[in-house]
């Protein structure tokens, strides 16, 4: 990127300032951002959910709510055909520039996007037909073309189908295809990859390289994965809260990254040269599966009892008091495995076998009683907000397993017994009368940890339980949950599609692919010598960084007191969130 | 925008711990929110008045509504306006002028003198000279001024009377009247009755009666609604259809049949329009009841419930503790904002002459005037209850808006 006289910017950002009108007042959405993207050139854009990164891609087709205030003094200039437009000055029709003209757009979630009641090929050809003027026919042509060049196979047939009739890659395709019908210059992406699974999403990830090359588009990438950054972006541009933190070629801000809030990002990156060692011995399991089926009635099914089968036939043994990892794509049947071991999933055969104190046994005709199973298992949801009932205080919904379950004799030694967890689970003891509302979505997740802790189980199943929260939070309750099984000597089975979190964190891995249990293994054995297909495909997939140049960063030595810092800044940010 | 709050609230805090929003609760967060509604605050405002002033019509009102507080000397009386100044000078003390009756003089010698006959009888009655109103004209006497007091003591009214406890408290204070006569701010019907008092009275007969039919509905709902939500399956579908086939009876044809059944029973007409009110309310249940049922499947599947009995939690503590607190608020709002619905189903039922009738004061025995040609034309003051009427619905409607947008604090969590 080292151009004299650059060509016109295709887009220029100057000093965009974006407030939202709420019933609290206006609440600065993005702070005096600049940024200018060049014909061909991908831009990264990187930053936390609220950090204003998906309104700024919004506001660059006028795509805001209502309630979306632009400041005076921000400029948003669009070079295209030797003109110069002013896009926020754009109005009605004219906006058609912004909107699919010069500019489209890759939304996160594909399914959503299209409208499911008419045929894609529809929507596609109603679009070119609008901006290109193109007849019904030719448009059609047009269409079926794209479809093939984004590699959707049989693309004349698929042309016709509905959206629910594709598999997640196929939709994003469509998707990709959809965008690019009108032959835009400047292509937004929106999290394209982030509801995909690693294999699908490196597979569109290397759709969109392909495409850019061919097609010579410029690209804005919204994204909070630095690994995706690494493999598609020319230029990043880092956000937090409305403002940018750090910006420069991708190169330089992933290899020498300056300011701490980028680092804490690249801390989350798993790190093949330092997986952790593998446990030197293990320890007699804790929880034993055998030969385990589940099905589910088909709802609406042909026939009455058509079962679909979750998971079939899995064995696996939960050494005690380690961190085992449960990998899968979606629909692999992890979730239901994980719930089967709580008593929650339809068991159709094969048993499951707690084998602590107070033990308990399922099985197709066993049934345990709630109770029982609730005193030595509990769940950690995925969604922080969901799993919280809004109406009760805190200090409430963590002693709901107490008081349910009557382990305490009286009131307060239930406040004595959620005192201790949420000091363990590092809540503030004071804010034990707030209600959930008043939290963040890392402490919620340590509210739910606290509360299924509370009774002291042995086991605890974490379904997904950082996949909702932003990169450095993550991070916050990875080692929250590390540090409490080192405490309580907890056995954790971490359920996660996210191979980079699992790598962080976990002793053991089970990989699940629908659902049979493929290959399982200490965390090196599986991330550097797979055995299966499925596995080292599934690692390859990982976006990570390039780890030669890595290496050279770490070589060039961060200072250890610099790096002690940053960590106690995170501390501090947590609990201010 | 909770994040915005919350990071106000942080600011805030910083040196002043103000702990409130974050331990407010879901009463708190509505109130809030409620307050920063205008409209919903005026409204409210205007409501609460009504209704207390309803509750407390003796008190408030300066004649007894009822035939015994009837004026006889003052029948189709126009209001009497209340003024401070007049030529004769300026009062601190409002007054109203002291009135005497018009007589006015048939000369019946000069129809007879004019040859008398069938036609001259015509042209007489045809002049109107003989028709109600023009035998009953007031006049103003306005040197003779009748001074507003306050507190004046009146007719005796109960304050508390219950009597099987042999409990009888009585009263003669009211807000205010004059010194002499009576004062009729509204006017008085064909009977000398004083319109304002009845208003006042027919408020709260008609709002009670809307509380009682909208116990009824929230029972009846709450039963069928919550039972076929939680239970499901085969339960729910014969309880779905069965509310269904409630809801495709026309409501009129089973009023009528209910007031003709009624009407067999010896019962009062105030008792005989609470039987109707029961009626009505048994019957408006479908609404409310399937909306119920939406809601506790929605609420069913939401994860906290899941994590309740992953804790162990029983059926009944999932219900308590977290399912019927979830929908409290709905159902308030929904109360409130069905308020005006049973009101104008009371209204429309006295207004064919199936609800209550004369003499019983409620709003729609009132409106039901509105309709006769005399009082359109001669006693437009007689239109006081159907302006009360607007006011009240109205009202009722902006507090329910307010109220649901701000009963749902949960709305926007995930944002």
């Amino acid at each position: 990127m080292m151009q004299t006289e650059p060509k016109p910017n295709l887009l220029e950002i100057r000093n965009l300032q974006l407030d939202f009108r709420t019933d609290e007042g206006l609440v600065r959405a993005v702070d005096n951002l600049n940024m200018s993207i060049q014909p061909g050139e991908v831009m990264g854009l990187v930053g936390e959910s609220g950090s204003g990164k998906s309104v700024t891609a919004k506001t660059i087709m006028r795509l805001n709510p209502g309630n979306a205030l632009i400041q005076p003094g921000s400029q948003l200039w669009l070079n295209h055909n030797g003109q110069r437009t002013d896009v926020l000055g754009l109005r009605g029709r004219d906006l058609r520039q912004v909107r699919g003209g010069a500019v489209s757009m890759i939304f996160q979630e594909p399914m959503a996007s299209f409208a499911p009641a008419i045929p894609l090929g529809e929507q596609i050809v109603e679009t070119i037909q609008i901006h290109l003027g193109h007849d019904r026919a030719t448009a059609r042509r047009i269409g079926i073309e794209l479809f093939e060049r984004v590699g959707i196979p049989l693309p004349e047939q698929r042309f016709d189908q509905y959206v629910f009739e594709l598999s997640g890659g196929m939709r994003q395709r469509a998707m990709i295809a959809m965008a690019l019908s009108t032959q835009p210059k400047l292509l937004i992406a929106d999290e394209p990859t982030t509801a995909l699974d690693v294999t699908i999403q490196a597979q569109v990830l290397e759709l969109m390289l392909e495409l850019r090359e061919q097609l010579g588009m410029a690209m804005l990438f919204i994204t909070h994965d630095l690994g995706v950054i690494s493999k598609i972006a020319d230029n990043m541009t880092v956000m937090k809260r409305g403002e940018v933190v750090e910006s420069g070629p991708a190169d330089s801000v992933l290899y020498s990254p300056r300011h701490s809030y980028t680092r804490r990002l690249l801390d989350a990156l798993p790190q093949m040269e330092s997986l952790p060692e593998a446990p030197a011995q293990t320890p007699a399991p804790l929880i034993e599966v055998k030969d385990l089926s589940i099905s589910y009635p088909i709802a609406g099914g042909a026939k009455q009892g058509e079962l679909s089968h979750a998971v079939r036939n899995v064995s696996l043994a939960l050494p005690e008091g380690q961190i085992i990892g449960l990998v899968g794509e979606s629909g692999s049947g992890k979730t239901s495995l994980g719930k089967a071991l709580l008593g929650a999933s339809p068991i159709s055969s094969g048993t499951v076998q707690y084998l602590g104190e107070g033990g308990y046994t399922l099985g197709a005709k066993q049934k345990a009683k709630r109770q029982q199973i609730a005193r030595v298992a509990q769940l950690v949801f995925q969604d922080p907000y969901s799993s919280l009932n809004p109406r009760m205080t805190v200090r409430d919904i963590i002693a709901e397993p107490l008081e349910a379950l009557k382990l305490t004799r009286n009131r307060k030694e239930t406040d004595a017994r959620v005192m201790d967890i949420a000091r363990l689970c590092q809540l503030d003891i004071s804010h034990l009368r707030r209600f959930p509302h008043a939290f963040s979505g890392g402490q919620r997740q340590r509210i739910s940890i606290a509360r299924a802790l509370v009774c002291k189980p042995r086991l605890l199943i974490a379904d997904e339980s950082v996949a909702a929260l932003d990169v450095s939070i993550q991070a916050e309750i990875l080692a929250l949950l590390r540090q409490l099984k080192a405490e309580l000597g907890l056995t954790i089975l971490f359920i996660s599609h996210d191979l980079s979190v699992i790598a962080n964190l976990c002793d053991r891995v089970c990989v699940m692919k629908q659902g049979q249990l493929v290959e399982q293994g200490s965390v090196r054995e599986i991330y550097l010598t797979p055995q299966q297909a499925y596995t080292r495909q599934l690692i390859g997939a990982i976006p990570l960084l390039d780890q030669a140049r890595l290496k050279a960063r770490e070589s060039a030595a961060v200072p250890l007191s610099l790096m002690a810092g940053h960590h106690q800044q995170a501390g501090t940010c947590a609990v201010s969130n | 925008m909770l994040s915005a709050i919350l990071r106000r609230g942080r600011n805030q805090s910083t040196d002043t711990p103000d702990d409130s929003y974050y331990t407010a609760g879901q009463l708190a967060l509505i109130k809030t929110r409620f307050l920063t509604k205008t409209s919903g605050l005026i409204a409210g405002t205007l409501l609460a008045s009504l209704i207390l002033m309803g509750f407390f019509s003796p008190f408030f009102s300066p004649v007894n509504p009822t035939i015994n507080g009837a004026d006889p000397d003052y029948r189709r009386g126009a209001p009497q306006w209340l003024h401070f100044a007049d030529e004769n000078g300026f009062s601190m003390r409002p007054f109203v002028y002291s009135y005497r009756k018009d007589k006015p003089k048939l000369d019946l010698r000069a129809m007879l003198k004019n040859g008398g006959g069938l036609a001259a009888l015509d042209k007489l009655t045809a002049s109107g000279a003989l028709s109600s109103s023009a035998q009953n004209r007031f006049i103003e006497d306005r040197n003779q001024r009748r001074y507003l007091q306050f507190f004046v003591q009146g007719w005796a009214y109960p304050l508390l009377q219950i009597d099987s406890l042999g409990i009888d408290l009585r009263w003669d204070r009211h807000l205010f009247g004059v010194e002499q006569g009576q004062v009729h701010l509204m006017g008085t019907d064909e009977d000398g009755k004083d319109v304002f008092s009845r208003t006042l009275q027919a408020v709260w007969v008609t709002v009670s009666i809307a509380i009682v039919a909208l116990t009824v509905k929230l029972f009846t709902s709450l039963l069928v609604g919550g039972v076929s939500g939680y239970f499901g399956g085969k339960i729910d579908t014969i309880l779905m259809s069965i509310t269904e086939a409630v809801r495709v009876i026309p409501p009129i044809p089973i009023y009528l049949a209910c007031a003709v059944a009624l009407s067999q029973a010896d019962l009062s007409p105030v008792q005989r329009y609470f039987s109707i009110a029961v009626v009505i309310g048994a019957l408006d249940f479908t609404a409310l009841a399937r909306r119920l049922r939406t809601h506790i499947l929605v609420e069913r599947k939401q994860e906290y419930v899941l994590a309740a009995q992953l804790s162990g939690s029983s059926h009944m503590r999932v219900i308590w503790q977290h399912l019927v607190p979830s929908f409290t608020s709905y159902i308030i709002v929904d109360t409130l904002i069905n308020f005006p619905y049973v009101i104008l189903a009371e209204t429309s039922l006295s207004f064919l002459g199936l609800g209550l009738t004369e003499p019983v004061n409620s709003l729609g025995v009132l409106l039901q005037k509105a309709q006769d040609p005399d009082i359109q034309q001669n006693m437009i003051w007689q239109f006081f209850p159907v302006l009360v009427f607007v006011v009240l619905i109205m009202a009722f409607v902006f507090v329910g808006d307010a109220l649901r947008d701000a009963a749902d604090p949960y709305s926007e969590r995930n944002k």
